[in-house]
C-alpha cells in the first residue's frame, strides 16, 4: 500500500459571490463581458470592470487552506457552523470548483455529505440505491450482487420500496450509509450523517469505517461528536472562518474546539494553545504517519494515554490548560499524577465501546511525587445526563491499596461485568490520600473516558438487572 | 487498492447506465400511482388523436391539402403527426429550465454528470413521440390510408434533427434557467409561438410571401412537412429542407451541449 497523498490541496479558497441587487446578476458579468473586448491595460478596461465589481461581492468560505491527506488517513474535520467544512468537503467530492487555488484528489469519492444526499424523494429507496450506485461509477449488475447486503445493511424492511420522501430521517441516513458503505470507495467523505440513528447503528457504521481505513481507504469525517472524531481518526484539522486553524491530533484539536465552542473564544485567542501544542507534538497532517491504526496515535483515541517521560515538564503546561481537556477535566497532579487510563475489554485491548454484560477492566497507572501512606484509589460511572451510576474507591470497598514511595508507580485495575444499558457513559478517576484525618486530593481526572455501551436486546433503563424470567402455570 | 477488485464503469458506461435509470424514471412518473398505470401510455395520445378527429376533421371541416379526397381523419391525423412533433419540443423548453435548479441534490451533493438530466426527460419524450407513431400507424390502417413503408424508412432520418434540435435546446434552456430563473416565465409563450409557426395546423403549401421569408428558417416546419410527405401523403422529399434540418440540429445540439459543458461547473454556485 502506498502512502501517497491521494487528496492535496494548496492555496485552497473558494469565494461565493453576493449580488447586491438581483439585476447586478445580469448586469455585472455583461460588464466583464464588454470589459474583456478591450485590451487589458486599456484604461477603458479597467473602468468597467470596476463597474462589474461594483454589482457583487466575494464572500470567502474558504481561505489558503493547504492539504496534504494519504492513503488510508482517517481525518476529522472540525468547526463551527459556517467555518467551511461543507464546502470543503464539496470541493473535494467534486461538487464546487475552487475560484482560486489548486486541489487534485485521486480515486473514487464517496461521499455523504448531507442526509440522503444524492436520492431522489420521488423514488423509491431500491430505485434510489441503484442511481446511487450508478452515480458511484458501478453497474446495473454490480449494484444487483450488492443490493441484499445493502438493505440488509440498512435495516429498513419493506420500505426500501417506498418512495424516500417518506422516511424519517434515521432510515434515509441508514440507506444512504449503507450504500456508501458498499461501493467500495478510495475516500469515504461523511459529513454529520452519523449524528442521526441510535447508537447500534451508529456502532455499525463506525465498524464499517474501521473496514474501510484497514482496507486502505481514506476517510473524511465532519462531526460534532467530539468523542466519534476521537475514536474514528488518525488526524483532525480546525476550520474556523475558512483559516486551517490547527491540524494535529485528534485529541488536540477536539479539545481547542470544545475551548472555542464553549468558552467562545475567537481563533486568536487560541494562539497560545497551538503554540504550546505545536511545541508538545510534532504530529501534523502531512508528516503524520498513515496507516498505523495501532501507532500512538490510535491508543490516545482509545483513552490509553502513554505515560510521557517529561512529565514533570509538561505538568506545568498541563495545569495552564485544564480547559484543554475536552470533556475531561482534571485538577491536581502536584503530589501524585495519574499518568494513564485506559478500559480494557476481556482480551486486555483498549476499547471505548463494550456490550452490555461484557467484562471490562478500568485501568489507571498513577505515580507518587512523595511517599503516601495510605492512597485510595478512586472510580466514578456517570451517564450523558451526569447522573452518577456507580462509584467506588479503594478505601470503600474495602480493598485497600498498599503505601507508596516516592516515584513508585501504581497500576490499578477496576474490573466487572458492565451492567449497564446502551448510552454513553463518563468515567471519572480520582488518585487520593489520607493525611491524618484530611483527605487530601493528589489528581482528579473527571470525564477521563466515554464509553459507549450497546444493548443486545429490548431490555431498557440504565442498569441491567439481568432478571431470569420463568413462567409456568400457577395452580 | 480496493477499487480494483471492481472494475470501475468506464465515463461513457456509467452514464449510459444513468442515462437509462432516469430515462426509465422520466416515463414511469407520468402515471406512477395512477389506477390505469402504462394505460395512460397510450390512452392519453389517443385521446388526443381522438379530440382532433372531432374537432379539426368535422367540426372546422378544415384541409390541409387543397384535393377533395383527403377526408376529415386525414387531417387529424396529419395534425396529430405534426402535434407529436411539437409537443416533444414544447415539453423539453417547459421542463428544461427547472430540471438543474429542481435537482439541487445532484448538483451540490454528489459527483453527477448532470447533463444526463436534460438527455434522460428528452429521452422519455421520444419515448412518448414513438408511442404516437405505434398510434399513428394503427390509425392509418383503420381509416384505409396505411401510412407508407418508404415513408417510414425515411422517418429516422427525418426525425433525427428534430432529436438534435431538442437536445440542444433542452442543454441550451437547462444551464441558462439555472442562471436566469426568468426564462420559466416566458417557455409558455415561446411553446405558443413555436407550435404556430411550425406548420401544425397548416400546410407550407399554404405560406406565401413575407410568413414563408419568415417562417422557412423554422426547421420544425420543415420536420413537420417533411415527415407527412413521408409517412401520409406520399410525396418526393425535399432535400434542401431535409438539410437545412439536419444543420440546424446538428447546430443547436452542438451550441446545447458546449454552453451546458461550459457552465455546468458554475451550477452549483448559484442553486
Amino acid at each position: 500500500m502506498s502512502s501517497d497523498a491521494i487528496i492535496q490541496a494548496e492555496a485552497l479558497s473558494k469565494a461565493y459571490r453576493i449580488w447586491n441587487t438581483p439585476s447586478a446578476r445580469l448586469k455585472s458579468p455583461a460588464l466583464e463581458l464588454l470589459a474583456s473586448g478591450f485590451p487589458r491595460s486599456s484604461a477603458l478596461h479597467r473602468t468597467i470592470a470596476a463597474r462589474a465589481a461594483r454589482g457583487y461581492r466575494d464572500f470567502y468560505a474558504l481561505r489558503d487552506v493547504a492539504l496534504n491527506i494519504k492513503r488510508g488517513e482517517a481525518v476529522g474535520i472540525i468547526g463551527r457552523n459556517g467555518s467551511g467544512k461543507s464546502t470543503l468537503l464539496q470541493m473535494i467530492a467534486g461538487t464546487l470548483t475552487p475560484t482560486t487555488g489548486k486541489l487534485s484528489v485521486t480515486g473514487r469519492v464517496s461521499a455523504l455529505l448531507e442526509l440522503g444526499s444524492g436520492f431522489n424523494p420521488e423514488f423509491t429507496g431500491r430505485e434510489n440505491v441503484f442511481i446511487n450506485g450508478a452515480i458511484l461509477g458501478l453497474s446495473r449488475q454490480e449494484m444487483a450482487s450488492r443490493f441484499d447486503a445493502i438493505a440488509d445493511f440498512a435495516e429498513i424492511g419493506d420500505f426500501i420500496d417506498q418512495p424516500v420522501k417518506i422516511y424519517s430521517s434515521g432510515m434515509m441516513m441508514r440507506l444512504a450509509f449503507a450504500v456508501a458503505a458498499h461501493v467500495d470507495p478510495d475516500i469515504l467523505i461523511v459529513d454529520e450523517a452519523l449524528s442521526v440513528g441510535d447508537a447500534r447503528f451508529q456502532l455499525k457504521c463506525a465498524r464499517a469505517i474501521d473496514r474501510f481505513i484497514a482496507q486502505g481507504a481514506t476517510l473524511l469525517f465532519v462531526s460534532h461528536d467530539a468523542s466519534l472524531v476521537k475514536r474514528l481518526c488518525h488526524h483532525a484539522i480546525l476550520l474556523e472562518h475558512g483559516h486551517v486553524v490547527y491540524a494535529g491530533k485528534p485529541n488536540d484539536v477536539v479539545n481547542l474546539y470544545s475551548k472555542l465552542t464553549i468558552d467562545g473564544t475567537t481563533a486568536d485567542a487560541l494562539q497560545k494553545d497551538i503554540a504550546a501544542l505545536n511545541a508538545k507534538s510534532h504530529s501534523t497532517i502531512g508528516t503524520g504517519n498513515a496507516n498505523t491504526p495501532a501507532s500512538n496515535d490510535s491508543v490516545t483515541d482509545s483513552g490509553l494515554l502513554p505515560a510521557d517521560p517529561r512529565a514533570e515538564a509538561l505538568l506545568s503546561d498541563e495545569r495552564d490548560h485544564v480547559q484543554l481537556s475536552g470533556h475531561e477535566f482534571s485538577y491536581g497532579g502536584e503530589l501524585g499524577r495519574i499518568q494513564s487510563v485506559a478500559a480494557l475489554d476481556a482480551a486486555g485491548q483498549p476499547r471505548t465501546w463494550f456490550t452490555t454484560g461484557e467484562r471490562v477492566t478500568l485501568r489507571m497507572v498513577a505515580e507518587a511525587f512523595e511517599d503516601l501512606h495510605e492512597p485510595i484509589f478512586a472510580l466514578t460511572v456517570k451517564n450523558t445526563a451526569g447522573v452518577e451510576i456507580y462509584g467506588t474507591n479503594t478505601l470503600f470497598s474495602q480493598q485497600p491499596a498498599p503505601a507508596m514511595k516516592t516515584g513508585e508507580r501504581r497500576e490499578v485495575e477496576f474490573a466487572f461485568d458492565l451492567n449497564l444499558m446502551a448510552g454513553h457513559y463518563f468515567l471519572s478517576f480520582g488518585f487520593t490520600h489520607f493525611v491524618g484525618d484530611k483527605l487530601v486530593v493528589l489528581h482528579r481526572r473527571y470525564d477521563a473516558i466515554k464509553i459507549d455501551v450497546h444493548s443486545v436486546d429490548r431490555t431498557f433503563g440504565i442498569a441491567n438487572l439481568k432478571a431470569i424470567i420463568t413462567s409456568r402455570t400457577a395452580s | 487498492m480496493i477499487s480494483k477488485l471492481s472494475p470501475l464503469l468506464s465515463g461513457f458506461a456509467r452514464k449510459r447506465e444513468l442515462w437509462w435509470q432516469f430515462t426509465v424514471r422520466a416515463v414511469e412518473v407520468r402515471h406512477r400511482g395512477s389506477y390505469l398505470g402504462v394505460v395512460w401510455l397510450v390512452l392519453n395520445p389517443l385521446m388526443m388523436l381522438a379530440l382532433y378527429v372531432t374537432v379539426f376533421g368535422y367540426i372546422f371541416g378544415s384541409h390541409l391539402r387543397g384535393h377533395d379526397n383527403e377526408s376529415p381523419v386525414d387531417f387529424a391525423l396529419a395534425v396529430f403527426l405534426g402535434l407529436s412533433l411539437f409537443h416533444v419540443l414544447a415539453e423539453t423548453i417547459a421542463a428544461a429550465p427547472l430540471l438543474i435548479v429542481g435537482n439541487p441534490n445532484l448538483v451540490k451533493k454528489v459527483v453527477f454528470p448532470l447533463e444526463i438530466l436534460p438527455l434522460a426527460n428528452i429521452s422519455a419524450y421520444w419515448f412518448h413521440f414513438l408511442i404516437n407513431m405505434a398510434l399513428l400507424w394503427v390509425g392509418g390502417l383503420v381509416v384505409g390510408h396505411p401510412i407508407s413503408a418508404t415513408g417510414l424508412l425515411w422517418l429516422p432520418l427525418i426525425i433525427a434533427p428534430h432529436v438534435l434540435l431538442t437536445l440542444g435546446i433542452g442543454w441550451f434552456v437547462s444551464a441558462f434557467g439555472v442562471f436566469f430563473r426568468d426564462v420559466t416565465q416566458i417557455t409558455q409563450i415561446v411553446a405558443q409561438i413555436i407550435l404556430y409557426a411550425s406548420a401544425i395546423f397548416y400546410s407550407t403549401s399554404m405560406l406565401h410571401g413575407i410568413a414563408w421569408q419568415i417562417l422557412k428558417w423554422n426547421p420544425l416546419l420543415h420536420t413537420v412537412e417533411l415527415s407527412r410527405q413521408a409517412l401520409l401523403w406520399n410525396q418526393p422529399l425535399n432535400f434542401t429542407h431535409l438539410g437545412y434540418t439536419w444543420i440546424a440540429g446538428c447546430a443547436a445540439c452542438i451550441i446545447g451541449r458546449v454552453f451546458f459543458q461550459k457552465t455546468k461547473h458554475a451550477f452549483a454556485d448559484v442553486i
